[in-house]
């Protein structure tokens, strides 16, 4: 509550992309990158639906926040929302697992104190999905009013839901009818005003754990392993290394450590459910 | 028919892929981790749209009948092909996310305090992934013995018979794509297969769901009963579509929307609304509507 819009943090540091309740995942990641407090912890959002363990993955890292609120950094994503809970399976999880609707109330009531955005060492921007037309400066988005349910427009629905386009230069309309996409110029232009060297964000699914854009000045994050127990995607975790300066990354300023889902997702998954794994080993009588 | 035969059957299997080889058919079904980048790249650049979130590019079902040689198959590329490239027409079924109108609104008022910025043209095409792919003849023999459109009874999915719990041979079941259409709902194409005793049954699904705008399914059905004789192949083509609403008030319990991403209760509420619903769908005037019957007869 008492932290910004824009909070400013030094590495080292390791930034978290979209976990979605797959909860062993993210005792992996902390097996693989350090536990905290030792090690520093930056999450750009995502943190329920989708996956089965949903409340198991905010409880953990709320009591970690609690516990140690200057090592553990969330940011605020697109499923941090009222309205997407209640449809993508956080809802469910929490009425199947406590019979009543007040835990989703309690977490979604909470969710709309996370902060939009966190700078490390005054050089790298992270936000959840991307820029917005209405935010050159991040001073510009200080001022914004962020304690509510994430509306469908402004400057903060946009820092949630937009996503980079390696094709463009400019800003573009979703074909969706609503949103936006933002290319090579808006980036850079908003690296120069705001003097920093890189953006990290999240928000979209990569096979590979990760991918970088525009010549080293934009990368997405992406940390749910086996995406859905069904995509057979590798996942990855950043970490920031103390000491980086100037207006472009460095080799050896950040790492992407890759990793694969971890061992108990084989006995504590979807099981009997409908899970679409190879082979088809569930026979039905489909009609 | 009690105490059918069991036909001779041969089950191969690898980690990805999985077969069988029957008296007359020999049937594949290739099962992959999502495609990498570098394939998707590939990929969108052929087809010249954006790949869905999930594309699964090596995934497919093939039936090959060896001795006419017809080769049908369900894969990705050709399933992706079939979705709209190009601004949408007439038929093509455009749809809007439900707040669209809201948000263009809120950036085009004189008083607005998010103006739109300048921006490039969007590439159009449907972003929703509607795709009426119904499989395709995948070599040059398959070709002498194509899909003929048909109105005779006799043609008909034997459903009866497809309820009894016959023993499976062999199941496959495989996904092509899946996009969480930035979270705005969903849109998969499954194709499911299982070898009885005395046929070979395939669904092929196409499933949408906008939130709060609509559903749409798509179903393609192919049937085989290994006693005709010539080989006859059915396949019945049938695509509905329902305003969102008219989908969620069947709901058993208003409150749990769960139903709503099960691919096959959306498409058993689709299909038990009246002729009167059906033909209407969502209003969006998608050309997909309707049902047709098909055999291909795989005469030697």
């Amino acid at each position: 509550m008492r932290e910004g819009n824009v909070v400013h943090i030094s590495a080292p540091v390791t930034v978290v992309g979209d976990i979605h309740g797959q909860f062993y995942d993210l005792v992996e990641i902390f097996r693989i990158g350090g536990y905290a407090p030792s090690t520093n912890y930056l999450f750009l959002g995502d943190y329920v639906d989708r996956g089965l363990f949903s409340v198991e993955t905010i409880s953990l890292l709320t009591c970690l926040k609690l516990r140690h609120p200057n090592r553990i950094h969330l940011i605020r994503g697109n499923h941090e929302s009222r309205a997407v809970t209640q449809t993508y399976g956080f809802y469910t999880e929490c009425v199947r697992k406590y019979g009543s609707s007040s835990v989703w109330s309690y977490f979604t009531d909470m969710f709309d104190y996370l902060t939009l955005s966190v700078v490390i060492d005054d050089r790298i921007f992270c936000v959840h999905g991307g820029l917005s037309p209405s935010i050159h400066s991040i001073d510009q988005i200080k001022v914004v009013d962020r304690f509510r349910e994430i509306p469908h427009e402004g400057p903060m629905a946009d820092l949630v839901w937009s996503d980079p386009d390696a094709e463009k230069e400019d800003f573009a309309i979703s074909p969706r009818g609503a949103g936006y996409t933002f290319g090579s110029q808006v980036v850079r232009k908003f690296l120069a005003i705001n003097q920093m060297a890189h953006i990290l964000r999240a928000h979209q699914l990569c096979m590979e754990g990760y991918s970088v854009l525009f010549d080293n000045h934009l990368s997405t994050v992406w940390s749910a392993p086996n995406y859905c127990y069904r995509c057979g995607n590798s996942a990855s975790i950043l970490e920031v290394r103390p000491g980086g300066q100037g207006q472009e990354i460095q080799e050896g300023d950040m790492y992407f450590n890759v990793f694969e889902a971890a061992p108990e997702n084989e006995r504590d998954g979807p099981g009997q459910q409908a899970s679409l794994n190879a082979g088809g080993k569930l026979p039905e009588y489909f009609l | 028919m009690e105490g059918r035969a069991i036909p001779k059957h041969h089950v191969e299997e690898t980690e990805t892929t999985r077969s069988v080889t029957l008296p007359a058919w020999t049937i594949t079904a290739e099962n992959h981790p999502i495609s990498n980048a570098a394939h998707l790249d590939r990929l969108g650049l052929e087809l010249g749209i954006p790949m869905p979130e999930m594309t699964f590019g090596h995934n497919l079902i093939r039936l090959k009948h060896r001795e006419s040689g017809w080769e049908y198959q369900f894969d990705t590329l050709h399933a992706l092909q079939h979705v709209k490239n190009g601004p949408l027409e007439d038929g093509d079924g455009a749809v809007k996310v439900r707040y669209a109108d809201e948000w263009l609104k809120s950036r085009t008022d004189p008083n607005s305090q998010t103006p739109l910025p300048q921006t490039v043209p969007t590439k159009p095409y449907d972003w929703t992934y509607t795709t009426m792919y119904e499989g395709h003849i995948s070599n040059e023999e398959g070709l002498r013995y194509p899909f003929i459109k048909t109105q005779d009874p006799l043609h008909a999915i034997p459903m009866a018979e497809l309820q009894r719990h016959d023993p499976i041979l062999f199941y496959a079941q495989t996904l092509l794509f899946e996009d969480e259409l930035h979270d705005n709902g969903s849109s998969s194409l499954l194709v499911r297969l299982r070898v009885m005793p005395g046929c070979i049954f395939l669904l092929s699904r196409f499933t949408l769901r906008v939130d709060q705008v609509l559903f749409r399914a798509f179903d393609t059905r192919i049937y085989h009963s290994f006693s005709s004789s010539p080989p006859l192949v059915i396949k019945e083509v049938i695509g509905l579509e329902a305003p969102y609403d008219a989908v969620k008030q069947r709901l058993e319990d208003p409150e749990d929307l769960t139903p709503l991403t099960d691919s096959t209760f959306i498409a058993n509420t689709l299909s038990s609304m009246s002729p009167q619903e059906k033909q209407q769908g969502a209003n969006t005037g998608w050309r997909g509507i309707g049902r047709k019957v098909e055999v291909a007869t795989l005469q030697t």
